[in-house]
């Protein structure tokens, strides 16, 4: 019968022709509006925005989104009741609607919120949420009824700094999930002992201060316990280092099989934590990604990791500001990275935009890694002043060619990729279960967007999910290495990436054209190895063996 | 070998919820079983569900519920048209809907030395920036404006625009007498987008010429100016300009009054000697760029003007070609030049024209130890063949600017002239305070 059904499936999309992408969130229920705290961004704190996440957090198979949310404070910095903006929980009706569940799923309190990491973090098999805010951040631990409960001081997760990044992952290689939580700058409401330096305003920053008038705050690292609790080992683990935490993403860099860490600081030279069994030395400026080509440190914002040239090693793409390009620093192993942005043509055209959350995942499903960029300025009368630059900005799209290099095509993907928004976290997930990638945005200030992507339906993908055995029950950090025919694909398990957004950890690759059939290799944390038969135009489950 | 066994292992395991699953699917295909959703719950929807979706095929130890049997929790949920957190709004349309206005004030006091002709001492300066007040008014317009919706037609669309009127105070003249009050905008524009087209601007009113530098904003408040300032007397000029992209470079072209800053004595219809008129052009590196370079032209017939003075109202034929660039290299130095080559024909002289030479270097660095104190170091030259001699005005000059908050910078400026062709050499010290404020 399976085969039957495949058989009568078109067999690929036309390779060649851009994906689709149009934006259904206000006709699927996704009406969530992102809120910085004022009319005007008048701080640093109402530029960052915010992330979102794609989760299935009621275990029914059909992603749900997550939209993370600022509000109004007020002078000393807590949330103002009256009019509090909250979080958006979005159950997925698996009819191509969604339904807004924050009240009753218990995350109507109002913080203000930068991003989330999504994980099921205490291994009952149910997806939690950490939430970083400015101000004590939150672990919404999933019950498993649709509800969740602040567990955040139970838990002794609540840094009451400006988080931004978090990621959960193993790392000290005990079978749990950690959390690490990036931490941004040392910034109080209604403070005026900083003011824009003559630096800041020759940025641009002539309103406020800029992220370079701040002081930098320390990140933090917590050990799981293993009974809901969390220990701070930042200090014992050696993450020390100061620096102005955005993204953050967990990854197997110099594959020795231990998570790695790496952190796209804004203003400051980013880090790249090298895990040597559960302790930290930060390595960036050696490997080579704490800068720019020229040798600047960038304004980093987003982060994702992906094996883009095949070759087995993970490779890291960075978000910066504008006049600055994003960078893809290839890694050429050992801890070393190449900067090779203007070689594989991911510089082109970005230098007028600031990037913010980004993918690198196959979006045509031709087998080769594409890159999306979410983009939006900063300070909102920048399009009055200059003659170049916008406030909203087009997001943009590249397509991975079997050259090694990348296309631009954002203009060829539908008018909804090219409308100027103010973009910040983006998630990628496959929402609707048609075989392609779709994508969900937090703009600030403005509405998040749900970009279906309208891919012809085709069987040229394969998806994998890992059921991991519990305490990481979703294999955090496995490694999957998807062939077909003589094309592989590795790709690690991870969630949290992008821009304060966490994604689907479900692994997706194209499939170009070629066999149906091929096998899938999964390199588990607990060390496990297991090799499966998969199928083209399938979605596999696969359980961790005993 | 490992794998081996448990992928055998696994193999068979894989066959039996192979088969389960396929039971669980082809239920769900004749819309029975739990894989419906309980809020639109139903057979429709799990129909419609399955077209977009295609097989789930569970392979080795995989849960057969996983995907298609586990059946939705049954949470409570509010209709979206119900929901008392829905504040969808309108339409963001670009995010770029606002208004802004800043205040500015700007005094400039300045010591003179070696000009026989004047009493030294410190007064307010006449010099660039001068001393004003000002006002910025900034907006930026969606497509779904009122102005835009009701009145501008659908392919003129109002984009942006930039108000600063400003009212020089002082000594507004080189010689030092109070001449009133002058109104002299520095950008004055409304900026249409035709056709929606991407970086496609359309300005009118008063705007820095496409000639010459090619500044990331409008230099304000600033002693230290393009080559064009000097040589030309003008930066801003009135008129229209249209902007564009070429691939990866920006082109602009812009036919303007020649009246400068302020409104010298317009003329542009009449068939006076004193009519005026500019067509300015420019092709280069965008100005976000590292790396910015441009060539640009100038023509036109232009009286003497410095700022917002006006020397001399009979016109002066010009021409001008410019070649600028300017590099940001890393976060604290930026460094650039500017060459411009042309004539100046003299309508009294019967068609003579005599060569103009321009040229300036310039650095800006920041301290990194302390970002507040900013430095600029210039050097700027404008030869002018004149009756068979060279007539130079040159000068180094060396601004030291520290930003003392948000809202107030103060600048030290000294300039030492190395040549001047009016007059004596001279030494200057300005001293600017600069206050701009939302």
């Amino acid at each position: 019968m399976i085969c039957a059904a495949f058989g009568s499936l078109p067999r690929a999309a036309q390779a060649d022709d851009p994906p689709q992408f149009t934006d259904v969130a206000g006709e699927s229920g996704l009406r969530f509006r992102h809120e910085f705290g004022a009319k005007r961004v008048e701080n640093l704190l109402q530029t960052t925005g915010a992330g979102c996440a794609f989760l299935d957090y009621d275990n029914d198979g059909w992603l749900d989104a997550f939209m993370v949310n600022g509000t109004t404070l007020d002078e000393s910095g807590a949330p103002v009741a009256a009019g509090a903006k909250r979080h958006g929980l979005f159950h997925n009706d698996g009819d191509g609607t969604f339904s807004r569940v924050t009240q009753t799923a218990g995350l109507g309190e109002s913080t203000y919120g930068q991003g989330c990491a999504c994980a099921d973090y205490d291994g009952d098999g149910w997806t939690d949420i950490y939430v970083t805010n400015y101000g004590p951040n939150r672990l919404y631990r999933n019950r498993g009824d649709g509800t969740f409960e602040d567990v955040s001081a139970k838990a002794g997760v609540a840094d009451p700094r400006w988080s931004t990044g978090a990621v959960f992952f193993d790392h000290d290689g005990d079978g749990d999930l950690d959390l690490f939580v990036a931490n941004y700058v040392r910034y109080r409401v209604g403070s005026k002992s900083v003011h824009a330096s003559a630096l800041s305003k020759r940025s641009g920053y002539i309103r406020f201060p800029g992220p370079r008038d701040y002081e930098a705050d320390g990140d933090v690292l917590y050990r799981n316990n293993g009974d809901g609790t969390f220990a701070d080992v930042t200090v014992d683990a050696g993450v020390t280092a100061r620096g102005k935490g955005l993204g953050v993403i967990a990854s197997d860099l110099d594959s020795d099989g231990d998570q790695d860490l790496f952190v796209a600081n804004d203003a400051s030279p980013n880090f790249l934590y090298r895990n040597d069994g559960g302790h930290f030395v930060e390595v960036a400026v050696r490997a080579g990604v704490a800068f720019d080509t020229e040798g600047r440190d960038t304004a980093a914002m987003g982060v994702d990791v992906a094996d883009v040239d095949s070759d087995g090693k993970p490779d890291i793409f960075v978000t910066n500001m504008i006049g600055e390009f994003n960078n893809l620093y290839r890694n050429a192993g050992r801890l070393s990275f190449e900067d090779v942005t203007r070689r594989t043509g991911l510089s082109d055209d970005n230098y007028r935009y600031v990037g913010w959350g980004t993918r690198l995942v196959d979006f045509d499903n031709d087998g080769l890694l594409d890159c999306f960029v979410a983009n939006g300025h900063f300070v909102d009368d920048v399009q009055a002043r200059s003659q170049s630059v916008t406030y909203g900005q087009r997001n943009m799209l590249f397509l991975g060619t079997e050259q090694g290099t990348f296309r631009n095509v954002t203009g060829d993907c539908g008018e909804h990729v090219q409308r100027k928004r103010v973009g910040r976290g983006a998630a990628v997930g496959d929402y609707d279960r048609d075989g392609d990638l779709d994508i969900l945005l937090l703009n600030s200030g403005g509405r998040c967007e749900l970009l279906r992507n309208d891919l012809p339906q085709n069987d040229r993908w394969c998806q994998v999910r890992l059921r991991g055995k519990s305490p990481n029950t979703q294999a955090l950090g496995a490694v999957v290495t998807i062939t077909f025919g003589k094309r592989s694909r590795r790709t690690e398990v991870r969630a949290a990436g992008s821009y304060l957004s966490s994604s689907d950890p479900t692994v997706h690759v194209g499939l170009a054209r070629g066999p149906a059939k091929g096998t899938a290799t999964v390199a588990w944390p607990s060390g496990k190895r297991s090799r499966h038969a998969v199928t083209a135009g399938s979605v596999v489950v696969i359980e961790e063996p005993e | 070998m490992a794998i081996d066994t448990l992928s055998n292992n696994t193999g068979l395991r894989a066959r039996r919820r192979r088969v389960s699953c396929c039971v669980s699917m082809l239920l769900c295909a004749v819309g029975i079983g739990a894989c419906a959703s309980p809020t639109t719950g139903g057979p429709q929807a799990a129909a419609i569900v399955l077209a977009r979706t295609v097989q789930v095929d569970v392979a080795s130890g995989a849960s057969p519920h996983e995907l298609a049997a586990i059946p939705a929790l049954d949470v409570p949920r509010g209709s979206p048209r119900e929901d008392p957190d829905d504040d969808w709004g309108a339409e963001d349309d670009d995010g770029s809907a606002l208004f802004a206005t800043y205040q500015e004030l700007v005094v400039s006091v300045g010591h003179v030395s070696g000009d026989r002709t004047r009493r030294n001492g410190v007064r307010l300066s006449s010099r660039a920036p001068g001393s004003y007040v000002g006002l910025d008014l900034l907006g930026t317009f969606a497509r779904t404006a009122g102005v835009n919706r009701e009145v501008l037609p659908d392919w003129l669309p109002l984009d942006a625009m930039d108000l600063h009127p400003r009212v020089l105070f002082g000594p507004t003249t080189r010689d030092g007498s109070f001449d009133d009050l002058d109104f002299a905008p520095q950008d004055f524009w409304l900026r249409f987008n035709p056709l929606g087209i991407d970086r496609l601007g359309l300005r009118v009113g008063q705007f820095v010429i496409p000639y010459g530098d090619n500044p990331t904003l409008a230099p304000r408040q600033r002693a230290l100016l393009p080559v064009e300032a000097k040589d030309l007397g003008l930066k801003w000029d009135w008129g229209v300009g249209v902007k564009g992209p070429f691939q990866e470079f920006d082109w602009e072209v812009a036919a303007t009054l020649g009246t400068g800053e302020s409104w010298h004595s317009p003329r542009p219809l009449s068939g006076s000697d004193r009519r005026t008129g500019l067509i300015t052009a420019r092709i280069g590196a965008p100005t976000y760029r590292d790396l910015q370079y441009g060539l640009s032209v100038l023509y036109g017939d232009l009286p003497v003007i410095r700022g917002a003075e006006l020397l001399q109202p009979e016109p002066i034929s010009r021409r001008r070609i410019g070649l600028n660039a300017r590099l940001k290299q890393g976060t604290y130095v930026s460094l650039g030049g500017q060459l411009t080559f042309g004539d100046d024909g003299v309508r009294t002289d019967a068609g003579a024209t005599r060569d103009v030479v321009g040229y300036r270097a310039w650095l800006d660095w920041v301290d990194p130890a302390v970002p507040d104190i900013r430095a600029t170091l210039q050097l700027d030259s404008v030869g002018r063949e004149r009756r068979g001699r060279d007539a130079d005005d040159t000068a180094v000059a060396l601004e030291l600017a520290y930003s003392m908050s948000t809202a107030v910078t103060l600048k030290l400026t000294i300039e030492h002239q190395l040549d001047a062709s009016m007059g004596d050499e001279l030494d200057v010290i300005l001293f600017t305070l600069v206050f701009f404020e939302n």
